[in-house]
């Protein structure tokens, strides 16, 4: 193709950029937003581990750890996970790959960047007001706490507000904006894992600003819903959060499947293994995670009917996730493999997956459950899934950097960087899962006697971890400078979005995309 | 391949753009069934706990008021059914005529509502923190309270929001702005109103007849 003299990167000065409503530049400011809340997040993160090796037991320590650790799990959450995947890589490729110009509601998805921001800002507001509560904020321990909470709950507001914009906006524009002649079939795996995410950012988040509305409702008024001195239920409050929570960690983890299956496919030349089997796995996906949330209310006081049946559904989700995990797997075996960066991220990935995955359905068996919940070991479990989907999104950006910024980078050093993230991470969490499982409990300010050893080595691990995302950051700032023109389809993928120009213009396709079914058959 | 072009270089189809529309309207109900069913849901779990002290509640609350209310009510859905039927059919005054009515019968329910409000808070039966009706044991009948001004509250949002769009619709209506190619804006307010008459005919027997 001829040498691109106008894409969407042309306009510059930042009021081109916070006034734009192309999809690709919202893209990529929320990209850069999300990696400086995760940045911070991670900071404080380390920080926590650090803080448990000097085992600091005055007041004065206890209180900087439990505001360190509210920092860490609510940025990580909200700000980065929750929005990671759709809002970065799903608002820049989901139009590309259907062949439309743009999302269905392009100014709505403006004004979902800008309430994200806008909770990023409330979320700072909190913690800077010394913000003690985990991202859970469960009642009625949150009803005392005063104008950091209030801070908290608009900033969940607004973030939740922010998330079913985008899935409402995803929606229409995957059902209604493909261009003409694009079947079902002939959908990406990322654009039908974005679709099964949307439905939990559409039907479950309302329940999550909800039920922050009324935590604050029943602050400031005395509803008597969750206070048990007023007559509440405090189980009330973990019904309505979990019922978003649970799904929330499929939310995030749907569209790493989808990215996973993508890249595995192209880049081992070969079409995807189980394409019905997979699609069909992530609506269900999406529909069991979100009928399962009693699994975190199995050891606080839950029937034991409820539990049994949110256990079995667990399973079944936990039994599918493993079908795709088997179906990419599968894909892989035989192909004609190219060996780079996108592929090895993903490879890490379906590592990881799987220990996360086991981990959190040890913590859905009953009997195991009141054992590990309250345990590092839940920890462990929640931070190998979110260092999966880690892995996924750096894959995914790996696999379309290409297209994204018209530039080649290094394969190598990306392959090293992230081999050293895969360390780090391992090393990090491996010894959280087996001292959790040796009854360390998680969220503790002090090193428990005859537990220090993993504690150290969870530090180590952190510290070779950060090194590993440094060099990735490293690496992508280098290619933004230096790096040698790309071409148009580097890796010979025949999604709809390689057909684009390199880097894409603002409105994607001067002319409607020639469909590679049109070409198969013609 | 040119009408294509065309609509790509000039943005998006206006049919394409209507439907786009008319789906993420029916989305948003979605979610926001999701939000009130909640409420409901919370409704049930306090009810089945205070079984008499509900009852005992909603005999106090319950009056000719709530008849009224639900009179209003069944005007402005038949009135917002026969926006979307005028706009349609490019009748001029049926149009403005219906969406006045909405307006009147919104406001009369507005009204209504107040006059409820302000008796419940005479008579002090509030939330736990302010309950002080004469003849209750226990903390049921303040939670009924509760969950009552919930229900009651949001959807008072959702009737305030849907006035304020139902008057920039009337205005704009007054100027022949909307005809039946031109139609969106009328039929994805009717269907958002639609979804605050079914609210009400939920919460009305939950919490006036049972």
């Amino acid at each position: 193709m001829s040498e691109n003299t106008s894409n969407y990167l042309s306009e510059s000065g930042a009021a081109s950029w916070l006034k734009s409503v192309d999809s690709k530049r919202i893209a990529l400011m929320y990209l850069v937003g999300m990696g400086v809340a995760a940045v911070l997040a991670l900071i404080a993160g380390i920080g926590l581990r650090l803080d448990l090796l000097t085992n600091d037991a005055m007041v004065e320590g206890q209180q900087t750890f439990f505001q360190a650790l509210s920092f860490h799990s609510f940025f990580m959450i909200f700000l980065f996970m929750v929005p990671a995947i759709p809002a970065s890589l799903g608002n820049f490729f989901l139009p590309l790959q259907l062949g439309a110009s743009n999302v269905a509601f392009p100014r709505l998805n403006r004004l979902s960047f800008y309430f994200w921001f806008a909770g990023l800002l409330l979320a700072f507001l909190s913690m800077h007001a010394g913000n003690i509560l985990r991202w859970t904020a469960l009642a009625p321990a949150s009803l005392t706490e005063g104008f950091p909470f209030v801070m908290m709950v608009f900033a969940v507001i607004t973030l939740g507000v922010s998330v079913i914009i985008t899935g409402i906006n995803f929606t229409v524009t995957i059902q209604l904006h493909r261009a003409q002649g694009l079947a079902w079939s002939d959908l990406p795996l990322f654009a039908w894992s974005l679709q099964a995410a949307a439905i939990i950012q559409i039907f479950a988040t309302p329940l999550l600003g909800g039920a922050f509305a009324l935590l604050l409702l029943e602050k400031m008024m005395g509803l008597g819903l969750f206070d048990p001195a007023l007559g509440g239920d405090a189980l009330l409050y973990q019904q309505l959060f979990w019922f978003f929570a649970r799904p929330a960690l499929f939310m995030a983890l749907l569209p790493a499947f989808g990215i996973i299956g993508d890249t595995v496919s192209v880049m081992s030349r070969r079409p995807v293994f189980g394409y019905t089997g997979q699609v069909v796995s992530f609506f269900a996906i999406s529909f069991l995670s979100i009928l399962s949330w009693g699994g975190h209310l199995t050891s606080s006081g839950q029937s034991i009917a409820a539990s049994t049946m949110t256990s079995f559904l667990f399973m079944i989700l936990v039994a599918i996730c493993f079908n795709c995990i088997l179906s990419w797997l599968a894909t892989l075996y035989k192909g004609s493999i190219q060996l780079n960066a996108a592929l090895v991220f993903s490879l890490f990935a379906i590592i990881m997956f799987p220990v996360g995955l086991l981990a959190a359905a040890a913590l859905n068996i009953m009997s195991l459950n009141s054992q590990l919940s309250g345990s590092l070991f839940a920890v462990g479990s929640n931070h190998y899934l979110l260092g999966a989907v880690l892995f996924s999104l750096l894959a995914g950006l790996y696999y379309w950097w290409p297209k994204m910024s018209g530039k080649q980078i290094n394969e190598n050093l990306s392959m090293l960087a992230g081999l050293t993230l895969f360390i780090g991470l391992n090393i990090t969490f491996l010894p959280q899962l087996i001292a959790g499982a040796r009854g360390l409990p998680r969220g503790h300010y002090q090193v428990i006697e005859g537990m220090a050893a993993s504690q150290v080595v969870s530090v180590i691990g952190g510290i070779i971890a950060v090194a590993g995302l440094i060099g990735v950051i490293v690496l992508f700032i280098m290619s933004v400078k230096k790096g040698a023109r790309a071409e148009d389809n580097p890796w010979g993928a025949s999604s709809l979005e390689w057909k684009a120009t390199t880097p894409p213009q603002t409105e994607n396709f001067s002319e409607p995309p020639a469909m590679h079914t049109a070409e198969a058959s013609s | 391949m040119t009408a294509i072009q065309a609509a790509q270089s000039s943005g998006l189809e206006p049919t394409q753009k209507r439907e786009s529309a008319m789906f993420g309207i029916w989305l948003l109900i979605g979610a926001e069934t999701v939000l009130f069913g909640s409420l409901f849901t919370l409704y049930t779990v306090l009810r089945l706990g205070n079984m008499n002290a509900f009852r005992q509640a909603s005999r106090l609350i319950g009056d000719n008021g709530a008849v009224w209310a639900t009179a209003y009510i069944l005007l402005s859905t038949y009135a917002a059914a026969m926006v979307m039927r005028a706009v349609k059919k490019d009748n001029h005054f049926s149009l403005v005529g219906h969406l006045t009515l909405i307006l009147i019968a919104g406001f009369f329910f507005l009204g209504n509502k107040y006059h409820e409000f302000s008796r419940l808070i005479k008579e002090g039966l509030l939330w736990p923190g302010l309950f002080s009706a004469p003849g209750f044991t226990g903390q049921g009948a303040s939670q009924y309270s509760s969950i009552f001004f919930l229900i009651n509250g949001l959807l008072l949002i959702h009737m305030v929001i849907g006035l304020f769009i139902a008057i920039r619709l009337t205005k704009r209506a007054m100027l022949y702005q909307y005809s039946s190619t031109n139609d969106t804006p009328i039929q994805l307010f009717a269907r958002y109103w639609q979804l605050g008459v079914l609210v009400w005919f939920i919460l009305f027997p939950l919490f006036y007849l049972i």
